[in-house]
């Protein structure tokens, strides 16, 4: 099920959840008002979102886990500073975080530990994503610097002394706070677009660490959307519109800077994108509230979901997986009611240095849904394996099978034997008899 | 007696008798019943009628009995295969099944059953291991309902086989196998799992009794066997015998003298065992216990050998994650017992120990477990480390205490050690998968460590598909780590062609010379010339500089193809040169060794030739399409080999080039095709009005919602347009490089009249369709209708969209034409094709001037000639432009940065 996860920074709608295809609302996670960016799907497992509240002239700002069955946030963390953008890598391992300081955190879903924070920007983190391998990490900052991460680097402490610089790449062509980044595939080749406050969005070559081309749109651009094919990406403006701006067509004519078209149909500023693979749909957030899904071929709309009075800000397409505890064996299924959640823990708030042994250990679940279906039927196979050892005369197992027949005949010779020797015994006796008989008759004769 | 041919194989019976069964069936279809057996003919081979009758041959004429003997062994499996061919014994009968066949099918199974129970009733062990035989593959063949029917009657009939100590082997090992197989069949029927884990916990203790009672391999293998069935099917029924199990295997594991194989066997089944239990707590006990015998083990056997931070590292790690270790491994005592012989076994056993018990935990990672577990990574990797860096030496201190027999004995059994443990590591990789991340340096640093002094090829091997694991998962960040590393290990590995080169490819201790000495080779012809040259003289060299086995070669070959797909374009300059040179030496080196492949291959039976040439393509292929700035270098060359290898019909390589022919196709004529079909269908509002197009084209694009049904010829014409464009490029190259002033595309045009016709076809906005249209000679009706119905509903629809693209169907086979164009412009043309690279360049660079121009131009050819473009003008096109270009102008031009007009805008 394919469905469209809207989250707003009021806070009063909640998280809502459409299917996409039958346009049919489903549950509503409730109290979470996220920052931009601040909305995962970690590993389509869970549902994570960093949270502020403004409480008590307080701004206390926590992580908050939802599973999907459940509209309350069932795990709460509250990390050491108020994390705003989120991402987690494809498979739902780790989860990153970047922070007003300009820090960025990265945990362990499965066990919580704080892994890692390191300083990325001088000004606070806006955006993350991970790249299609996971083992890079682009990061957007207010000071309008673009930096790519390997992860590696930042795990090799040894490299990471040597090293003079933590990151990549840091691209710094931006003169304002990014606003947004996406990152298409191809592994090593894949292309970063950044859009930022200045009015521009920025494509860059992972592979030589360049800018390819800067698109200048007419007014501040909030959110990017790669068409998978990444022929062209869709930028959603503050003045309402969704600009098309080409990407990889070098066949059609650019007009103004490489925008080829726009559409729009918001009152108000777009504020989110995404791209719904099945069917080439768009879905694209507004600051009036509403969620709304375009065909991109036609531009014409096709749904419009209404999600709360205040503006939208994160919009997610998640293809869910029908009932997660469908799959598990009857164990898991007892021990996951007697545990409630099958949520990972909350991530911790520091690294624990005094605890380095605890990193020696990984919780990970091994073999997945994969089951080994071997050819498990043996007998016939057995069968052959003997008949080719009789066929090698002089096996053991052969051979000993040959004893036993030979015993079995042994025996009945032996029987035979005995028989025969009675007959002859009677058969002697009788003819003795039949002679001392004889003879004496004739003696009496 | 039993060598005679089955009478009614089908083949005969139809050969003979078909007219006969025809009229048979027509009988049988009109419902009159065919009263004799003799000529009761079946259809043909899938005739159900034809199963019964068979299972009856066989039962009467083939099985023995009481009575007759069992000459014929071989016989035996000729029943089994018939069985399984034709589904004798399925009772698979479908709605018209003639109630009759269902009849004699059913009487047929049970006369067949009823053999094999007096077959198990027999004291001949060898009727007895027919019948036990022949049971198991009935609980394997047999329908559902005969199976729930008698599945206990059958259980009781084997049970006595696995509990009487006396018997043949034979007959207890088939035994074990039919049991198996009954316990196999029932996990499928949840239903009845109470009865069926009832039946499963009377087989447990005879099963372990045969396991630590009999001296027999054959007995052992079968009872391991039924034990992993039990395991994984009925674990409820291990559970009570958790320890008594794991001590047995345990023994028979520590105990040595069993085979190799026998001791892979039991290790998978210590590694299932926890399964049974199936929490997390006995998994990681398990393992534990494993680890901490392990090392126990490599302490004894390493004693003198190692320095001493290694073992002290693994220790405190093994001590450390609780408090109170578990109990050793199938408990006190028998520790106890290992441990006293262990003071007085050789170093080779205790070592082998140690690689079977690797071998379980690398079992225990990649098998399956239904909930989620610790690994001890760390602890793990201390432990591969530790072993992977003793390599036999003495250090000084402890030469007194070892003689010399000692260290040969350790030796000799080293390599053994050293491969459980990469594959140990490989395990790692496999199950932590994308959470390896913190631990990924380290293994980096073991891999580098090991691979500078590792030697023997077999390890290397390993070693490098340690490495392609590391790359595929980890991706990009790890590439840029493994990279020099792969490269140096790589370049040594396949240097023999490095020594018939001449010296293309030096060793990783002169980079920078041979880097020189590349340049100045810069074309390939002349590095390829020499390397030719060298070809001769080198075949002298393997002499006293052995080639390595090709295997090892093969899997360097395939590590430098993973290196490459994963990171031929990052941060690569340092080795690409290198490694592409490299790669098409060895590729066309073994097309040339195409004779000699034969007698090699007798000599490595494990990898031929061939197998090397298969993976030099491969690797080929990869690098040609890594690149991402320049074309690459051997392309040519690379091309007339896969073509070369297309020819070699009915091999893996013919497939792998035809392959490799059609991904390179695609490099050499790039498209970026639109998912949504942007450009030339962008006729959003043709869409909205597709009624008017059903008119003129009669097909429609898109379905109103869902997937979009794009036509093919869309594709065909994005394509199609993409050549023509190139024209239009040319054109816009000759504005740019010529001397011409003024008008330069009208002067272009007025010289080359085909390059107009390019243009004026090419059509890829409206403008140049108007133009089209406007040169009425040269057109159809249809596209003046088109054009015409488009300005309508344009009028339509003013504001909605900013440009209209032509509906693409005009753009037709131009392209011949393009290439006869004038000299100028083929050149131009043809560099695009090689490289697509210039074309968004010049776009972007010159952008604004280019708007202008085209503006500009395509105005004056349409005010010159026609007033449709005044009738398009006063459409929104044209007011949009107008719109836009001040924009454009206000805007600083400056932003575009990198203006190198080779690279590539990818």
């Amino acid at each position: 099920m394919e469905v469209v996860l809207a989250s707003s920074s009021s806070g009063e709608g909640g998280i809502g959840c459409w299917d996409l295809h039958t346009g049919a609302e489903q549950l509503r996670y409730k109290s979470c008002a996220s920052p931009s960016h601040g909305l995962v799907a970690v590993g389509a497992r869970f549902l994570a979102s960093s949270s502020s509240h403004l409480r008590d002239s307080l701004a206390t700002s926590s992580l908050l886990f939802w599973s999907w069955s459940k509209p309350q946030p069932e795990v709460k963390s509250f990390p050491a500073e108020s994390i705003q953008p989120l991402a987690a890598n494809h498979s739902g391992t780790y989860i990153a975080g970047g922070a007003p300081s300009g820090h960025i955190y990265l945990w362990e879903v499965e066990t919580g530990r704080l892994l890692k924070k390191w300083r990325a920007h001088f000004r606070e983190v806006t955006c993350l994503v991970f790249s299609e391998d996971d083992s890079l990490l682009v990061s957007g900052s207010g000071d309008g610097s673009v930096r790519v991460w390997s992860l590696f680097m930042i795990f090799d402490d040894l490299r990471s002394q040597q090293a003079t610089n933590l990151y990549e790449y840091s691209f710094s062509e931006h003169t304002l706070s990014v606003t947004d980044v996406v990152i298409g595939i191809g592994g090593c080749n894949a292309n970063i677009v950044s859009a930022s406050l200045d009015r521009t969005c920025k494509v860059w070559s992972l592979s030589r660490g360049t800018l390819l081309r800067n698109i200048v749109f007419p007014s501040v651009i909030d959110s990017i959307a790669l068409d998978p094919a990444e022929h062209v990406f869709y930028a959603g403006s503050r003045d309402g519109k969704i600009f098309i701006a080409a990407l990889n067509t070098e066949s059609i004519v650019t007009h103004n800077y490489g925008i080829i078209d726009s559409f729009s149909n918001h009152s108000k500023s777009v504020t989110c994108l995404a791209y719904g693979m099945r069917e080439n749909l768009l879905i694209s957030g507004s600051e009036d509230g509403m969620v709304r899904v375009w065909n991109a071929k036609t531009r014409n709309i096709v749904r419009m979901f209404k999600h709360a009075k205040g503006p939208v800000n994160n919009i997610l397409v998640v293809r869910r997986e029908n009932d997660s505890s469908n799959h598990t064996s009857p164990i898991i299924q007892a021990s996951s009611k007697k545990q409630v959640s099958n949520l990972p823990p909350p991530l911790e708030k520091y690294a624990n240095p005094k605890d380095e042994d605890s990193n020696m250990k990984t919780i990970i679940s091994l073999g997945g849904g994969r089951r080994s279906v071997d050819p498990l039927y043996i007998s016939s196979h057995v069968i052959s394996n003997y008949i080719k050892q009789f066929q090698h005369e002089g096996s053991g197992a052969a051979s000993e099978m040959e004893m036993e027949k030979l015993k079995q005949d042994y025996q009945l010779s032996m029987q035979m034997a005995n028989q025969w020797k009675k007959m002859y015994e009677n058969l002697h006796q009788f003819c003795v008899k039949e002679l001392l008989d004889g003879g004496q008759t004739r003696n009496l004769d | 007696m039993l060598k005679t041919v089955f009478p009614l194989t089908p083949d005969s019976s139809l050969s003979l008798n078909a007219a006969v069964s025809d009229s048979a069936q027509i009988f049988r279809s009109l419902g009159f019943s065919v009263p004799t057996m003799a000529f009761d003919h079946f259809g043909n081979m899938y005739d159900v009628a034809f199963k019964p009758r068979l299972l009856l041959t066989l039962t009467r004429d083939h099985l023995p009995d009481e009575n007759s003997p069992f000459s014929n062994p071989s016989e035996l499996s000729n029943i089994v295969s018939l069985i399984k061919t034709h589904s004798l014994l399925s009772e698979s009968f479908t709605q018209s099944t003639p109630p009759k066949v269902m009849e004699a099918w059913k009487s047929a199974l049970t006369s067949w059953l009823n053999r094999i129970y007096s077959l198990l009733s027999t004291t001949m062990p060898d009727k007895c291991w027919v019948g036990i035989s022949l049971l198991g593959v009935t609980c394997e063949e047999c329908s559902s309902e005969r199976f729930l029917e008698s599945y206990s009657v059958w259980f009781q009939k084997l049970l006595p086989f696995l509990q009487s100590p006396s018997g043949s082997h034979l007959v207890r090992v088939a035994a074990c196998a039919s049991m198996s197989d009954l316990f196999v069949r029932l996990s499928g029927y949840p239903k009845i799992k109470k009865e069926s884990s009832s039946c499963s916990v009377k087989v447990v203790q005879p099963t372990l009794k045969m396991l630590s009672a009999e001296n027999s391999e054959a007995i052992w293998d079968a009872a391991v066997h039924l034990l992993c069935t039990l395991i994984t099917s009925f674990p409820f029924s291990i559970r009570n015998h958790y320890a008594s199990v794991e001590s047995a295997i345990a023994l028979k594991l520590l105990s040595g003298g069993s085979s190799l194989d026998m001791l892979k066997k039991l290790a998978h089944c210590l590694a299932l065992l926890p399964k049974s239990k199936g929490d997390e707590e006995s998994w990681s006990v398990m393992m534990q216990k494993i680890l901490v015998l392990v090392n126990n083990q490599l302490t004894l056997a390493f004693h003198g050998l190692e320095e001493d931070t290694m073992r002290i590292e693994v220790t405190r790690l093994l001590a450390l994650p609780r408090e109170v270790l578990p109990p050793p491994l199938g408990g006190y005592i028998l520790a106890e017992e290992v441990g006293n012989k262990a003071s007085k076994t050789s170093e080779q056993s205790l070592m082998s120990n140690a690689s079977t018990l690797m071998f379980c935990c690398g079992l225990m990672l990649t098998n399956s477990y239904p909930v989620k577990v610790n690994v001890p990574v760390r602890l793990l990797l201390a432990l591969v480390e530790r072993i992977l860096m003793v390599n036999g030496s003495l250090p000084q201190m402890s030469l007194p205490f070892m003689t010399a027999k000692q260290q040969e004995n350790i030796c000799s059994e080293l390599p053994v050690l050293h491969s459980s443990s990469l594959e140990l590591l490989t395990a790692i990789i496999k199950s932590m998968g994308s959470q390896l991340l913190p631990h990924a340096a380290y293994i980096v640093r073991i891999i580098t460590k090991y691979f500078k002094t590792c030697e023997l090829p077999e390890l290397r091997i390993k070693v490098y598909s340690v490495t392609r694991n590391l790359l595929i998962t980890m991706g990009v960040g790890m590439a840029l780590y493994l990279a020099q590393e792969v490269i140096n290990n790589a370049l040594a590995d396949l240097s023999s062609i490095e020594h018939k080169n001449g010296g293309i490819l030096n060793g990783s201790n002169s980079n920078t010379s041979a880097r020189h000495k590349k340049r100045k080779h810069s074309s390939t012809t002349a590095s390829l010339q020499e390397h030719n040259e060298g070809g001769g003289v080198g075949v002298e060299v393997p002499k006293n500089h052995p080639l390595p086995p090709i295997s090892l070669r093969i899997a360097a070959l395939e590590t430098l193809e993973a290196l490459v797909t994963v990171a031929g374009a990052l941060k690569s300059e340092p080795w690409r040169s290198k490694v592409d040179s490299l790669l098409i030496v060895i590729a066309m080196d073994s097309f040339k060794e195409g004779s000699v492949g034969e007698e090699k291959s007798v000599l490595e039976p494990a990898a031929n030739v061939t197998d090397l040439q298969l993976a030099a393509l491969r690797a080929l292929l990869v690098s040609f399409l890594s690149f991402a700035r320049v074309r690459p270098p051997y392309l040519s060359q690379g091309l007339e080999l896969f073509h070369r290898g297309k020819q070699q019909t009915g091999t893996k390589l013919a497939e792998f080039c035809a392959h490799a022919l059609l991904t390179l196709e695609v490099l050499i004529h790039p498209r970026a095709l639109p998912l949504v079909d942007y450009a030339y269908a962008n006729n959003n509002l043709l869409e909205a009005h597709s009624n008017l197009q059903h008119e003129y084209f009669g097909r429609s694009n898109s379905t109103p919602y869902g997937l979009p049904q794009v036509p093919p010829h869309d594709y065909d014409d994005d394509l199609c347009a993409r050549w023509l464009e190139n024209g239009n490029e040319a054109d816009e190259s000759l504005d740019k490089n010529t001397k011409y002033t003024g008008e330069p595309s009208e002067a272009c045009r007025a010289n080359n009249p085909e390059v107009l016709s390019i243009h004026v076809s090419s059509g890829t906005d409206i403008q140049e369709r108007t133009e089209t249209v406007s040169e009425a000679a040269t057109c159809a009706d249809v596209e003046m209708k088109t054009v015409e119905d488009e300005i309508n509903f344009k009028s339509d629809q003013q504001g909605e969209s900013v440009v209209q693209f032509q509906d693409p169907v005009f753009c037709t086979t131009n392209i011949p034409v393009a290439e006869t164009g004038s000299d100028v412009a083929d050149d131009s043309v043809s560099e695009k094709i090689f490289s697509d690279s210039t074309v968004p360049r010049n776009e972007a660079s010159h952008m604004e001037s280019g708007q202008g121009s085209s503006v500009n131009r395509d105005f004056k050819l349409a005010s010159q000639s026609n007033s449709l473009w005044k009738a398009t003008s006063g459409s929104n096109i044209f007011e949009e432009f107008v719109l836009q270009l001040p924009e454009a102008d206000g805007d600083d031009f400056p932003d575009i940065v990198d203006g190198d007009p080779d690279s590539d805008s990818e």
